[in-house]
Formats: structure tokens, C-alpha cells, sequence
């Protein structure tokens, strides 16, 4: 070999070294150590990374994974915006890792976008790789499952920050339903099964400092020490959350005041840290009231997922937590975007009330309910999930005081959903409740009313003429009665199917 | 070059001065042609001290307008999140005269639903801080295919002056009160019935028609020289138009004529 062809020779295998570890050893390094890190969080309690809008991680064992989407934006200066817009969304996610101890398993990801608002960066995409419907992401979200996400858009100028979140969730495979009883019959068990609003929610936007941001900084900063055991007598070491590559841990145990965390990064440092009293006190939460939001939502996506495996007990700390979290929000609102929050806020708790274990909802419980669900839907006027909601626990809170007021109420609540009907006539919930109530009608109203006319008859033949209407009225428990009359029109289009 | 001839050439010059005029008036406005999807403009917003001198309330008060402008849209609409088109060296005339049928049709081509201006005005009541504007807003969907002979489509709100503790949070709130809700969804259901979509045409009209029902029942929309009742009436109009053309069409197999025919009567 020539010194001219040694030297191509070693040039070229240079070249082929770096695109070997490139393009092949590094990304399978990336997949493999993803997957580990996905599958940590089914044995931790919480756990935390940064990663990129195209290698997204999900935690599968966690009930409810929460992304914060770097803040979109300009700025008078590209440095800082990239510096301010990360700091916030970093506390953003060093803030969830204290608040949600002790309500369940969490993952935490910081989807680092670069201000890039490219389509791989949009909540569309990032919210099909989480489900596992795009390409690529260490793990997928399970069935039944939820996932949250915080995007916002972030201005600054000169010192000012001007900041405009936004957040959304999905569980996988599964529709967020209710199930309202109706209270109609006495000793038997006949509910609506009714959709819970649609969280896709604007905050009003904030506006404050970049002085202010620094103080929460430093204040979060502060108490960022790491200890060989949970004593403050132990020596601290810094941890340094703002770290270039994003803060990345899993939780690996709980104690009273203290968690032991174990950091994903190589140069940092892993033990326990002591948890804050009071989370509001550092500052964050008044500046983004959202995140009382964002924390209320998750504690309500952990109890529904956990549902029955909850005790009594647990169950009720569940709601406590919820309902203080809601209330804080609440005593913080702003503007429209948070008043329409606040409503999604009152209908996730209306759902977490009907679902509360025990012998059976009295009077007074069903009434409150009632009353919630109602405050949900002034809140959200145009949603008709809100308002078949309130309908329904309004039926049910009437049955339950005074089972002889069926007729009137019956009727009252048929009204009611035909006018939620007609402003979303595709509302398929909608139409088997109605289904279930004339079903329960024929078996209850006494009160011998020519209510069954020819243009029922022939709107319950259509409804029933939906696949979908039938797969929804079969999951809905009925009182086993054989009085009750299954209309001609059902039976023939059953024949004709 | 008969005199004939040269009267066309002026007149056409003018014609064609006016429509360019027209676009340019529209060039500073970032967005209005990036994107096929609906859009709102925000045009010029003057805000005006006690005298009437034209003042800075905050040195970003565009910018927070922009940004509660988005957060209404994404609210209003999370399906179609109407982008917020900021034009604020925009100031059409008070009377709603520049908006010729070129400029119109080049609004509503581009999908622009709502044009707002006006002007906010600062001053005193009982001794304390108050706050009045006037709030312009152009439905260009209503504009574009009613004519300007419709009465529904340019509307004037006049509030009154009332104590505000927060100047600045109050004339956001007065920029995008419960009328430009309602205007906003009109907009967007005539768009919707246009493309024969007549259910979400009719959950448009029904979103307007339940908001400005609330809004006459709490007493909280502005002084305007259009009849409120007139406006329900309007929308009420609209929501009948979108069954009888879902009727119309062969192509329609939703339930919205079925339900009509339930509910014309009171119900059941």
C-alpha cells in the first residue's frame, strides 16, 4: 500500500467509525437505555427526564405520565429566551416531582424542543407517539392509561415575561365516561353512562419578571441538596437541576418529609432529598396557577385509574387532595381561560363524588353533586358533556329526594337532553341516555301522558339504528323488569342487522 | 384617444388604485396569508386618556391583546384554534365604510371571521378609576355573502364608563367580552354551513345562541344600536337555515333534521 492510498485508507476508516457509532451504536444505545428507563417507573414511584420531541419515553408503569413541552416563542434575544423559556418549564417539572408524592405512580418528561415549532414538535404528534400510533418513542402509554401535557408560548421582553399555557390530556383506549345513577327504582341499579368533558384547556395569560422567575429559580435551587440519608445532619451535596441536559431521576422511596431519588445522569448525584412543606411557598404556583390545575388533574387520573384497588380510606385522601388543589386554583383565577379551567376542575370532581366507595350516595351527597355538576356546566356553557351532566344529577338528585316526582322529572330530563342534542347532534352518549330514559319511562311514568308519539317512536328506531348507540345502551345496567316494553322499531331493525 | 376611452382608463385606474390600496392596507398584518385556517384580526386598539390624547396604557399591551386573543380562540374553538392576526397599524373608519367588496372578498378568502378596532377610554367616575370603550368588530362571512345591506354584519359596542381597580386587566376583558364569543362562532358556522358541515354549523349557532341567551338573561352586554332581540333572532334564523338546507340535501344523513322535527313542538 502506497503512503497516499494508507493515507485514504485511514481517512476513510475514520469516516466509518464516526457513522458506525453515529448512526448505528448511539441510537441503539438511546433505544435500549429509553426502554430501561421506561420500564423503571413501574417499580418507582415517580420518575423524571428530559428528552426530544422525536425520542419521546413514556413510563409505562406509571398510571399518569405528565410531558411539559418546552415554551414556544420569541424574544428580543434568542439566548435569553432559550435560557428563561427552559428555566420555567425545568421548574415546571421539578416542581411536579414534590407535589404528587403519595398519589400514585408518575412519570415527569421535559420534551426539550429548542423553540422549534416544527410538525414533529406539535402536541398532535407528540401526543400519537405517547399513544404509540407514530414513530418512534422508548415505550408506549398502557391501555386505560393517561397522559398530560403543558405546551405553552413564551414572550419576553426586556425584563418582562409574557407566558400563555395550555393543557390537554388522553387516556388510551378508553373514553372518559361517568356513570350517573338514575335513583328511579328503588332497590335496583339503573344508570346513564354520560362522557366527561373534553380537557383542552388556555389559561389566561400570565404575565411577570424575569426578576421573578430568577427568585423562584433560586429558591428551588436552594433546596436541591442531596443526602446520604434523610437527616439534615447529613452532609448535602448541590444538585443542580438546570442542568444543560435537563434534570433526570426516578423516585426510588418515600419517607415523611423526604424522598430518595436516583439520578438518570452520570455526573449527578443520587439520595435523598428533603421535601418542601408548603410547594406554593416557592413561588411557581403564583406565577402559573396552572400547575394547581395540572396537579388537581393528575390526582383525579390516578384515582379513576386506580379506582376499585383504592380503599375507602385512600380513596377519601384522594378528594381531599383534589378538592384543596382545586381550591387553590380557584382562589388564583385570572381571566375567561381559567374560569373555563376551573370548570373542567368542577365536573372531574362532580365524577370523583359519584365514584366515592361506600353503601350508596345519600340524599345530601347526590344534591351536592347535583349542585357541582351544575357549576360545572355555567362554567362551560357550550359543552354538552357538561350539560348532559348537570342534567343527569339533577334527574338523579329529584329521584333520589322523591321517587313520585319521576314523571315530572323524567320529563324535565328528556327536554333537557334533546336540546343538548340538537346543538351536538353526533353525541352518541347522549342519545342512549335518552334511550335509557324511555326505557325506564315505560317501566315508571305512571302518570299516563300520551308521551310515546309517533316522532319518538320513530327518533328511538333511528338512534337505535346506530351501531355505536347499541354497543353503549348494552354496557348500561337496567332493572331487570319484564314489564319493560322494547319498542317495535328496535326489534325490527335488530331483525334487518 | 376618444374622451370615452380616457374616462374608462381613469376609472379603471381607480378601480384597480382602491383594490391595491385595499391589500396594502392588509400587507403589515403578519399571518393573514400564511395559513388557510380561520383567523380573527386585531386591528388597532387606541387607548385614550381622560382629554382624549391617545396614550400608552402598557408598552406591551399589543402583545398581552394578542396572547388573551389566542387563549379565547383555542378556548372557543379547540377543533379549529382560529390563528390571532395582529394588524395594529390597522384602523378602519368608525363607520365600517373601508371595508369595499374587494377588501371583503379578500378577507374571506383568506378565512378571516372577525375584525376588531375601536378604542378604549380611560377617565373618572365617582372620584375613582373608570373605564368605557368602543369596540368595533366586522363579521366578514356575514359581510361577504349577506351584502352590506345586512345589519348583522358590522356592530358597534359602546360600555358605558364603569370603576375598574386594574385599567389594563379590564380593557382586556372589554376587547373580548361575551360578543365576541357569540360573533366569533356566527362567523364560524356560516364558514362551516358554506361547506355543507351542518352539524357543526348548527353546534356553532347553538354556542352563540346559548351565550347570548345567558348574557341578556345576566344583563352584561354592551349598549349597541342594533337590537339585542334582533341578534337572537338572527342566530335563531341561522340555526333553522342549516336544518332546512341539511333537509335539502340527499347527502345529509345526520340526525339534525329528526331532532328539529322533535323539538318543534316543545319536545315530547
Amino acid at each position: 500500500m502506497s503512503p497516499r492510498q494508507a493515507t485514504l485508507f485511514h481517512r476513510h476508516k475514520d469516516i466509518f467509525i464516526v457513522r458506525l457509532v453515529r448512526f448505528v451504536l448511539l441510537p441503539l444505545f438511546i433505544l435500549f437505555a429509553g426502554n430501561a428507563i421506561s420500564h423503571n417507573a413501574g417499580t418507582a414511584l415517580a420518575g423524571g427526564i428530559t428528552r426530544s420531541c422525536d425520542s419521546l419515553i413514556v413510563f409505562e408503569g406509571a398510571n399518569v405520565n405528565n410531558y411539559i413541552k418546552q415554551f414556544s416563542g420569541v424574544t428580543d434575544s434568542r439566548s435569553s429566551f432559550d435560557e428563561a423559556g427552559k428555566m420555567l418549564a425545568l421548574l415546571v417539572q421539578l416542581d411536579g416531582l414534590y407535589s404528587q408524592i403519595g398519589y400514585g405512580s408518575l412519570g415527569y418528561v421535559y420534551i426539550k424542543t429548542d423553540g422549534d415549532d416544527s410538525p414533529s414538535c406539535s402536541n398532535k404528534q407528540i401526543l400519537e407517539r405517547i399513544k404509540g400510533e407514530r414513530c418512534c418513542s422508548s415505550g408506549k402509554l398502557q391501555d386505560g392509561k393517561a397522559a398530560l401535557l403543558l405546551s405553552g408560548h413564551f414572550q419576553r421582553v426586556k425584563d418582562r415575561i409574557y407566558l400563555l399555557t395550555s393543557v390537554e390530556f388522553l387516556r388510551k383506549e378508553m373514553e372518559e365516561t361517568v356513570s350517573v345513577p338514575s335513583f328511579a327504582a328503588e332497590n335496583t341499579q339503573t344508570s346513564f353512562i354520560t362522557q366527561m368533558p373534553r380537557v383542552t384547556v388556555s389559561f389566561t395569560p400570565r404575565k411577570f419578571t424575569r426578576q421573578q422567575l430568577d427568585q423562584v429559580a433560586n429558591d428551588y435551587s436552594d433546596i436541591m441538596y442531596v443526602r446520604r440519608k434523610p437527616s439534615l445532619d447529613e452532609q448535602p451535596f448541590k444538585l443542580e437541576p438546570f442542568d444543560v441536559d435537563g434534570f433526570s431521576y426516578y423516585i426510588e422511596e418515600v419517607k415523611t418529609d423526604w424522598i430518595k431519588i436516583r439520578s438518570y445522569g452520570y455526573r449527578l448525584p443520587s439520595g435523598w432529598v428533603k421535601v418542601p412543606h408548603d410547594i406554593g411557598g416557592l413561588g411557581l404556583r403564583e406565577l402559573l396557577p396552572e400547575l394547581y390545575f395540572m396537579d388537581a388533574t393528575a390526582v383525579y387520573l390516578q384515582t379513576r385509574i386506580a379506582g376499585p384497588a383504592l380503599s375507602p380510606k385512600r380513596y377519601n385522601r384522594h378528594l381531599k387532595k383534589f378538592e384543596s388543589l382545586m381550591k387553590k386554583f380557584a382562589e388564583r383565577i385570572q381571566g375567561t381561560g381559567d374560569r373555563r379551567a376551573l370548570g373542567f376542575l368542577k365536573s372531574m370532581y362532580a365524577a370523583l363524588l359519584l365514584e366515592r366507595p361506600g353503601p350508596g350516595l345519600t340524599k345530601k351527597e347526590i344534591k351536592q353533586i347535583s349542585t357541582v355538576a351544575a357549576e360545572a356546566a355555567d362554567l362551560l356553557p357550550t359543552s354538552s358533556q357538561a350539560r348532559s351532566l348537570a342534567a343527569l344529577t339533577r334527574f338523579a338528585s329529584m329521584s333520589r329526594t322523591d321517587v313520585s316526582s319521576f314523571p315530572v322529572s323524567a320529563s324535565t330530563l328528556e327536554k333537557d337532553l334533546l336540546q343538548v342534542l340538537s346543538a351536538d347532534p353526533a353525541n352518541i352518549y347522549v342519545k342512549s341516555n335518552l334511550e335509557q330514559l324511555w326505557r325506564l319511562r315505560t317501566v315508571k311514568d305512571t302518570s299516563k301522558s300520551n308521551w310515546q308519539n309517533k316522532k319518538l317512536t320513530a327518533l328511538r328506531a333511528r338512534f337505535l339504528g346506530d351501531a355505536k348507540v347499541r354497543k353503549l345502551i348494552r354496557k348500561q345496567p337496567f332493572l331487570k323488569d319484564k314489564r319493560i316494553q322494547q319498542p317495535v322499531e328496535k326489534k325490527k331493525l335488530k331483525d334487518g342487522i | 384617444m376618444s374622451a370615452l376611452r380616457l374616462i374608462t382608463f381613469a376609472f379603471l385606474f381607480i378601480v384597480v388604485s382602491i383594490s391595491s390600496a385595499s391589500a396594502q392596507s392588509l400587507s403589515g398584518c403578519s399571518g393573514i396569508e400564511g395559513t388557510t385556517g380561520p383567523k380573527v384580526v386585531l386591528d388597532k386598539l387606541e387607548y385614550r386618556n381622560e382629554a382624549g390624547e391617545i396614550q400608552i396604557l402598557t408598552s406591551d399591551y399589543e402583545l398581552e391583546l394578542i396572547l388573551e386573543l389566542r387563549s379565547r380562540l383555542q378556548n372557543l374553538f379547540p377543533d379549529t384554534q382560529p390563528l390571532p392576526v395582529l394588524c395594529a397599524k390597522r384602523a378602519p373608519k368608525p363607520d365600517g365604510t373601508d371595508f369595499i367588496p374587494s377588501l371583503v372578498k379578500t378577507l374571506n378568502n383568506r378565512n378571516v371571521l372577525l375584525e376588531i378596532w375601536g378604542t378604549i377610554k380611560a377617565g373618572k367616575k365617582n372620584g375613582k378609576q373608570a373605564l368605557g370603550a368602543n369596540i368595533l368588530m366586522m363579521l366578514i362571512p356575514v359581510r361577504y355573502y349577506e351584502g352590506s345591506d345586512s345589519q348583522l354584519d358590522f356592530h358597534i359596542l359602546s360600555y358605558p364608563k364603569k370603576e375598574e381597580d386594574d385599567l389594563e386587566a379590564a380593557s382586556i376583558e372589554i376587547a373580548f367580552g361575551t360578543e365576541f364569543n357569540v360573533y366569533a362562532a356566527i362567523a364560524h358556522g356560516i364558514k362551516a354551513l358554506r361547506n355543507n358541515s351542518y352539524d357543526k354549523a348548527k353546534k356553532y349557532f347553538s354556542d352563540a345562541r346559548i351565550q347570548w341567551e345567558n348574557a341578556l338573561a345576566d344583563g352584561s352586554l354592551a349598549n349597541t344600536p342594533t337590537n339585542q332581540d334582533l341578534i337572537l333572532q338572527y342566530i335563531k334564523n341561522l340555526e333553522q337555515k342549516t336544518i332546512t338546507e341539511a333537509a335539502a340535501d340527499p347527502n345529509y344523513s345526520g340526525d339534525l333534521v329528526a331532532l328539529a322535527d322533535m323539538l318543534e313542538d316543545g319536545g315530547p
